[in-house]
């Protein structure tokens, strides 16, 4: 690729108000994307929200209705995925099981009537790059589930793809493994600079690799950005709730003035100036959304150095390794979620607790669309069971 | 469980197995024990032992079982065919599901069918053909081999119909993302995946029309006559020690083209569900 075209910020990917059906069901609703040259994108969300869908009429493999579908600038829409020059990786790797590693490598060069000497060089190359070196004799099944997903990766690689499209290419394997194949697909994509969009549920893997985020439910994307700023400042209860924990609180708004929306949370006097996530009027019922490592536990003494408190009693401590985590009843609803990073805070004191208002979100009450993820209540989904998610 | 209930069970377990065996497997030794005798009429059990029956198998004993197993090979080959385009149709077509009902049961009805009643429809529809267009299938052979044909299509669908049922077809989409065509992932991917089940019902179709009596009794003639039929009649009319030797001949022969077959499936499918 010239040095000039990759200066320049390409677009490598758009999608256009793309609509797909599928029976009664809108899979993708009217949603737009653009990816530039380079970029990692997730598309993050749960099943059912239509990220898989977006990636397979991304490769080809499904025809939207509506909408267009450009490849640096050229449109692919009506193009078959033989055409594309796209590279997919699947959630069950699908390597071809009746051939061996090197033939599943130099498979999309074989179809390419490339010679023999040269597809030999090109897998070699490829099963360098995934750290397979020697594994070319083997058969897909003599492989663990790690190696499977590297020589899935070597074999979308091996014809040097425009595209890197990954579809929860880690669901299958455990919990380190899939740690250690996170920073071994970031690593690929940096030392080849591929423009690569990637499907995951897993909000720590979107975190860990994505240059930009999208939240997708219900077939649209609710919020894009980079990970930092989705995570700071959500724009709905829904992607609060889906990357990273949030517990909500419900309070009532007293006004706004220059984007800050004060409001005043129930069973408490304090008013608080904070972010909103949609313009509200003062009256309005609306929920206030507090991170728990923004939670601050003090010890009941400690009252005039923050600007508001408010009494608390510690109900619960778990353990969880690296902090613990508190549950501390107050007068504002259900027991605040907070951590605890050293050991004095134990169950049964009394305490005081505080945040500042930049870590905090408002949202409406109604939180419109909440109805059709399962309801889950502030404290239910922070219970320590889902930790680990 | 005590250990004395446990060796009550066992006497029980190698009891049965006993039962199975001398019911079962001992009286197909019978023909090859009785292979092995002496005198030309067979009498089991043989009072001497002698290899002369093995030595002296009329010639007609080979050309029978050539032809059967001539027929026999060009009816599983055409089923097999037939068989993998019927079970591709159906499972992946977009078949109505009453269509599918009732191409399935149609596909299925050579085996509800009993073979005497399809030998003498076969036989009907020949004549016909050969009286109404004189084209005759019976005199030449082509009859036969596409009645045994027909008949042995529902082994190869159920098989080959089974595998394609449960054949990831992300594979195939995963051969086209890498740029291979359709016909090129039908050929690289699909076909080689699906060969062992091809084969398989290819192997249960061979043997299933090479043992058939009664769908070929009545279409064989003076010039074409099948294995199955001519042991038939042998041991009908002359019980000698000659047909059981043919027949463990046979037997030892099928025997080793199935452990063949099944040993080079076996490493086959050993990668394949991996």
């Amino acid at each position: 690729m010239p040095m000039a075209e990759r200066a320049a910020a390409v677009e490598a990917l758009r999608l256009t108000r793309v609509t797909h059906r599928v029976g009664e069901v809108t899979a993708v609703d009217d949603l737009s994307l653009t990816v530039q040259d380079g970029e990692f994108v997730t598309l993050l969300g749960p099943s059912g929200c239509g990220k898989s869908t977006t990636l397979r009429i991304i490769a080809g493999y499904s025809r939207p209705q509506h909408g267009e579908v450009h490849l640096r600038g050229r449109a692919v829409t009506h193009l078959p995925p033989q055409r594309r020059d796209i590279g997919m990786v699947f959630q069950n790797y699908a390597l071809f099981p009746h051939l061996n590693v090197a033939r599943n490598v130099g498979f999309a060069l074989t179809v390419r009537r490339r010679e023999g000497a040269a597809i030999a060089h090109r897998v070699d190359e490829m099963l360098r790059l995934v750290q397979l070196e020697g594994f070319g004799q083997r058969m897909p099944s003599q492989l663990s589930g790690g190696q499977q997903q590297r020589i899935a990766l070597a074999r979308v690689l091996a014809f040097g793809p425009e595209l890197l499209l990954l579809d929860e290419p880690l669901s299958a394997l455990d919990l380190k493994l899939r740690e250690d194949m996170q920073g071994e697909i970031k690593r690929i994509q940096r030392t080849l600079g591929i423009t690569t969009v990637y499907v995951t549920h897993d909000q720590g893997e979107a975190l860990h690799l994505s240059d930009r985020i999208a939240v997708m439910r219900a077939g649209r994307i609710e919020q894009i950005g980079t990970p930092d700023a989705i995570y700071r400042h959500p724009a709905s209860r829904f992607v609060a709730s889906f990357l990273g924990k949030m517990q909500f609180l419900p309070a009532q708004v007293v006004g706004n003035a220059d984007g800050k929306h004060v409001v005043r949370l129930n069973g408490h006097d304090a008013l608080l100036s904070c972010n909103a996530s949609r313009p509200m009027s003062a009256g309005e019922r609306c929920v206030v959304g507090i991170r728990p490592e923004k939670v601050r536990v003090n010890e009941p003494e400690a009252v005039a150095s923050d600007k508001w408190s408010v009494a608390g009693r510690i109900e619960d401590r778990h353990y969880l390794g690296a902090h613990a985590q508190l549950a501390v009843a107050t007068a504002l609803g259900a027991p605040l979620i907070a951590f605890d990073h050293g050991d004095r805070l134990h169950a049964g004191r009394n305490v005081r607790v505080t945040w500042d208002e930049a870590d905090v979100t408002v949202f409406p009450d109604d939180s419109q669309g909440e109805a059709s993820v399962p309801h889950r209540a502030p404290a239910a989904h922070l219970t320590p069971t889902l930790e680990a998610k | 469980m005590g250990d004395e209930h446990r060796s009550a069970l066992d006497g029980v377990i190698v009891g049965w197995s006993l039962v199975v065996v001398v019911l079962l497997v001992a009286p197909l030794l019978v023909a090859a024990v009785n292979s092995l005798g002496d005198g030309v009429l067979a009498v089991f059990p043989p009072e001497h032992f002698s290899t002369d029956a093995y030595r002296t198998i009329p010639d007609r004993w080979w050309r029978t079982i050539g032809t059967s197993a001539a027929v026999s090979f060009a009816a599983a080959a055409i089923a097999s065919v037939l068989g993998t385009l019927a079970a591709w149709g159906l499972v992946r077509g977009r078949v109505r599901s009453s269509i599918r009902a009732v191409a399935e049961a149609v596909l299925r009805s050579p085996v509800q069918v009993p073979a005497l009643v399809s030998g003498v429809s076969f036989m009907l529809f020949y004549v016909w053909l050969r009286n109404r267009y004189g084209w005759n299938a019976l005199d030449n052979g082509v009859g036969l081999v596409l009645a045994h044909a027909a008949y042995t299509v529902p082994f190869v669908f159920a098989v080959v119909g089974a595998r394609l049922a449960s054949f990831d077809v992300t594979l195939e989409d995963a051969a086209m993302g890498l740029g291979a065509s359709r016909t090129e992932t039908f050929l690289r991917v699909t076909l080689p995946i699906l060969m062992p089940a091809i084969l398989m019902g290819g192997l249960f179709a061979f043997l299933i029309s090479f043992d058939n009596l009664p769908l070929s009794l009545f279409m064989v003639n003076a010039r074409i006559q099948l294995f199955p039929i001519e042991l038939f009649n042998g041991i009908t009319f002359e019980v000698t020690r000659v047909i059981y030797a043919v027949a463990t001949i046979v037997a030892v022969a099928t025997s080793v083209i199935v452990l063949i077959t099944f040993r080079y499936l076996r490493s086959v499918l050993v990668h394949a569900d991996g």
